[in-house]
C-alpha cells in the first residue's frame, strides 16, 4: 500500500504537465471564457452608453 | 459604531483569533508551518489566493475609482484568466516538481545562489515595506471616518494578525483567509444590496443603469492605442497581464499558497478557479462606486469625502473660500437633482430627454471642477496633494447604512487587509529562514531549530510592518517612492522566472546580469517617458529575456544536464 502511494503520483503528475490532455479542453474553456469577458464589457461598453442620443 | 456594529465586529474578529487557533494545531514541522505538509484541499486554496489578492485597498479605493473614473479600471483584470493557464502549463509544474519552498529556491536550482539571494533580497525589501502600506492604508481612512486613533487600529490589526500568524504559520493564515475571503464577499452583496435599498423608492435598477450611462460610468472597454492612457484594452491585456504573470508567478507570498497543495492538479484547480472569479468579483466591487455616483445625485455628496481635509480647509486663511465652493456646490447639486427626477419621469412618460441630459453632463462637470478646486485649497493648505478617492465609499458608510451592516462592512475592510498581511508575513518569513539563514549561516539547523526560527521572523515581519505603518504618515512622499520601486522590480523578477523556464542555454551570469539590466531598463523608460506604469513590467522581463539570452552566450557555464526536470 505505502510502496503503491509513493509511485503512482510521479506518473500522474508527469502527465498532467501534457496540455494535450484533459487539461487541454479546460484551458480552451478559460480562453473562451476571457474572450467572452471582453466581448460581454464591449458590448455593455456601447449598450449602456446613455451619454449621447 | 452602535452596540449591534460592534458586535458583528466582535463576531468577526472571535471567529478568525478562533479558527486560526483550531487550524494551527495541525502543524507539524518547518514544512507544517510553512506549507501545510503540502496537502491542502484546491478549494480552500483558491479563496486564500483571492484574499491574499484583495487589499484593503481594493474595496476603499477601487470603488472610489470607478465613482470619479467609471469601470475602466476592469481592464487591468481581464488577462488573469489567460495569467492563469500561463501559471498551470509553465510555472507550476516547474515549482512542484523542484519540491521547493520558495520561488527562489528553485533559481538556485536552475541558475546559481547569487541569483537566488538577489530575487529573494528584492522580494524582502518590497513586501517588507509593503506589509506596513497595506496596515497603514486602511487604518488612515478608519482613523478619519470612525474617529479611531490611528495607531490603536495599526496595532489591534497587526498585533491579532501577527500572532495568528506567527503561532498558526500557513495553515492558520490559509484557512483564515478562506473566513475572510467569505466575509468579503458577503460585504459586496450587502453594500450592492443597501446601497439600491438607500435609494428613493421611485430609483431601481433599470433607472441605476441609466443614470450611470448618462455619464458613461459603465464604459469598460478603451480601444484607444495611446500608451500614455494609463488604463486601455491594451494596456491592461499587456501590461496587466506581466503584471499578474509577476505577481502570481514570482511573488512568494502567492507562490507559496499554491505550493501547499495536496498535489499538481489541486495546485491548477486553485489557480483556475481565480481564472473564473477575479474578474466578476472586481466587476461588482468597481460597481459599487458607480452604484455611489448615482446614489450622490438624490444626496447631497460632502464637498471633500475626507472630513480630516474639510476641517484642515476650514481652519485655514481660505476658509472663505471654501465656505463659497460649499455653498456652490450646494446649489449646483440641488439643480442636478431636480434635472435627474425629471429626466427620470420624462424617460418614463416618452418625453424630451436630451435637454435635460444635456444639462445633468454639464452640472456633473461642474460639481468635478469645484470639488477639484477644493482639493486645491487642501494642497495649498497641505503643501501636499489631496486624497479623497479612498474616502468615498467609507464616507457613505457612515453616514447612510443602518446598523449591524456598518459593523459588517468594517469587519470586511479589516478582512481584506488581514488576509493580505497575514499572507505576507509567511512570505516573509519563509524567504528569510529558507533562502537567507538555512541556506547562508545554518544549513544543519534541526527542524525543531528553524521552526522557532521561523516563528521569530514572523513576529520580525510583523512588527517591522507595524513600525512602517506607525511612521508611514511622517515618510509621505517615501512611501510614493517605494511603491513607485516596486514596480522597478516585479517585471525583473519576472523575467529571470520567464528565463529559467523558456531558455534552456541561459545560466547564473545571464539571470544575474539581466536581472540589474531588467530594472536598470525600468528606471530610465520611468524617467524619460510618460507611458503607463502598467508598461513597466512588459520593459522589464523582456529586458531580463534579452540581455540574459545574451550574457548566457557570450559566458557558458556549466552543462545543461544538471537542469534535467527543471
Amino acid at each position: 500500500m505505502k510502496g503503491k502511494s509513493k509511485n503512482r503520483p510521479e506518473v500522474t503528475e508527469d502527465t498532467l504537465i501534457d496540455i494535450s490532455s484533459g487539461w487541454g479542453l479546460i484551458y480552451m474553456l478559460v480562453v473562451l471564457y476571457s474572450v467572452m469577458l471582453v466581448v460581454v464589457l464591449h458590448f455593455l461598453t456601447i449598450v449602456l452608453d446613455f451619454s449621447s442620443t | 459604531m452602535r452596540i449591534l456594529d460592534w458586535a458583528v465586529f466582535g463576531v468577526y474578529f472571535a471567529g478568525v483569533v478562533g479558527f486560526a487557533l483550531y487550524q494551527s494545531r495541525k502543524n507539524v514541522g518547518i514544512e507544517g508551518y510553512f506549507l501545510a505538509n503540502r496537502r491542502l484541499p484546491w478549494g480552500v486554496i483558491g479563496l486564500s489566493v483571492m484574499a491574499t489578492q484583495a487589499s484593503a485597498i481594493t474595496f476603499i479605493g477601487t470603488t472610489g475609482q470607478a465613482f470619479d473614473d467609471g469601470m475602466e479600471f476592469i481592464q487591468v483584470y481581464l488577462p488573469q484568466p489567460i495569467v492563469m493557464i500561463v501559471l498551470c502549463v509553465l510555472f507550476v509544474p516547474f515549482f512542484y516538481r523542484a519540491r521547493i519552498f520558495t520561488a527562489y529556491e528553485y533559481l538556485e536550482k536552475r541558475f546559481d545562489l547569487k541569483t537566488r539571494s538577489a530575487t529573494s533580497c528584492i522580494f524582502l525589501i518590497q513586501r517588507g515595506l509593503g506589509a506596513g502600506i497595506v496596515l497603514y492604508a486602511p487604518a488612515v481612512v478608519l482613523s478619519v471616518i470612525m474617529g479611531w486613533d490611528e495607531k490603536v487600529t495599526i496595532l489591534i490589526m497587526g498585533a491579532i494578525t501577527v500572532a495568528y500568524a506567527t503561532v498558526g504559520g500557513i495553515t492558520a493564515v490559509i484557512w483564515t483567509d478562506v473566513i475572510q475571503m467569505i466575509v468579503m464577499f458577503l460585504g459586496i452583496g450587502v453594500a450592492i444590496a443597501t446601497l439600491f435599498d438607500t435609494l428613493p423608492d421611485s430609483v431601481g435598477l433599470e433607472e441605476v443603469v441609466y443614470l450611470g450611462g448618462v455619464q458613461d460610468m459603465w464604459s469598460s472597454i478603451d480601444w484607444s492605442w495611446d500608451p500614455t492612457n494609463t488604463y486601455t484594452i491594451w494596456s491592461g491585456m499587456i501590461g496587466g497581464f506581466f503584471l499578474a504573470l509577476a505577481y502570481f508567478g514570482a511573488d512568494q507570498s502567492q507562490v507559496q499558497r499554491y505550493l501547499t497543495a495536496k498535489s499538481l492538479k489541486a495546485s491548477r484547480l486553485s489557480l483556475l478557479f481565480n481564472a473564473f472569479l477575479k474578474v466578476p468579483m472586481q466587476f461588482a466591487i468597481l460597481s459599487i462606486g458607480v452604484l455611489l455616483f448615482v446614489f450622490y445625485h438624490f444626496e447631497r455628496p460632502p464637498l471633500l469625502f475626507n472630513a480630516a481635509e474639510v476641517t484642515l480647509a476650514e481652519s485655514s486663511e481660505f476658509k472663505g473660500d471654501f465656505q463659497e465652493l460649499s455653498t456652490k456646490q450646494g446649489s449646483v447639486h440641488r439643480l442636478r437633482k431636480d434635472a435627474t427626477l425629471a429626466l427620470l419621469e420624462a424617460r418614463r412618460d416618452g418625453g424630451e430627454v436630451d435637454n435635460l441630459r444635456n444639462q445633468i453632463q454639464l452640472y456633473d462637470t461642474q460639481l468635478s471642477e469645484i470639488r477639484s478646486e477644493a482639493s486645491s485649497i487642501v494642497e495649498n493648505v497641505r503643501g501636499s496633494s489631496s486624497n479623497d478617492v479612498n474616502y468615498i465609499f467609507p464616507s457613505y458608510l457612515i453616514d447612510y447604512v443602518p446598523a449591524g451592516i456598518l459593523g459588517l462592512m468594517i469587519a470586511v475592510i479589516f478582512a481584506a487587509a488581514m488576509s493580505s498581511l497575514d499572507s505576507e508575513l509567511t512570505a516573509l518569513s519563509s524567504a528569510t529562514v529558507i533562502d537567507l539563514y538555512q541556506r547562508h549561516f545554518r544549513p544543519d539547523a534541526s527542524e525543531q531549530h528553524l521552526l522557532w526560527v521561523s516563528k521569530l521572523a514572523t513576529l520580525f515581519w510583523g512588527s517591522f510592518g507595524c513600525v512602517v505603518a506607525l511612521y508611514a504618515g511622517q515618510l509621505g512622499s517615501l512611501l510614493e517612492a517605494v511603491n513607485q520601486v516596486g514596480s522597478f522590480f516585479y517585471g525583473s523578477l519576472l523575467g529571470v522566472f520567464l528565463l529559467a523556464f523558456l531558455v534552456k542555454s541561459a545560466n547564473g551570469n545571464g539571470a544575474f546580469w539581466g536581472l540589474l539590466a531588467g530594472m536598470a531598463s525600468v528606471f530610465v523608460v520611468a524617467q524619460t517617458t510618460n507611458i503607463s506604469w502598467l508598461y513597466y513590467n512588459v520593459v522589464g522581463a523582456l529586458t531580463v529575456l534579452l540581455v540574459g539570452t545574451l550574457v548566457s552566450w557570450m559566458s557558458p557555464i556549466g552543462t545543461s544536464e544538471a537542469l534535467d526536470g527543471l
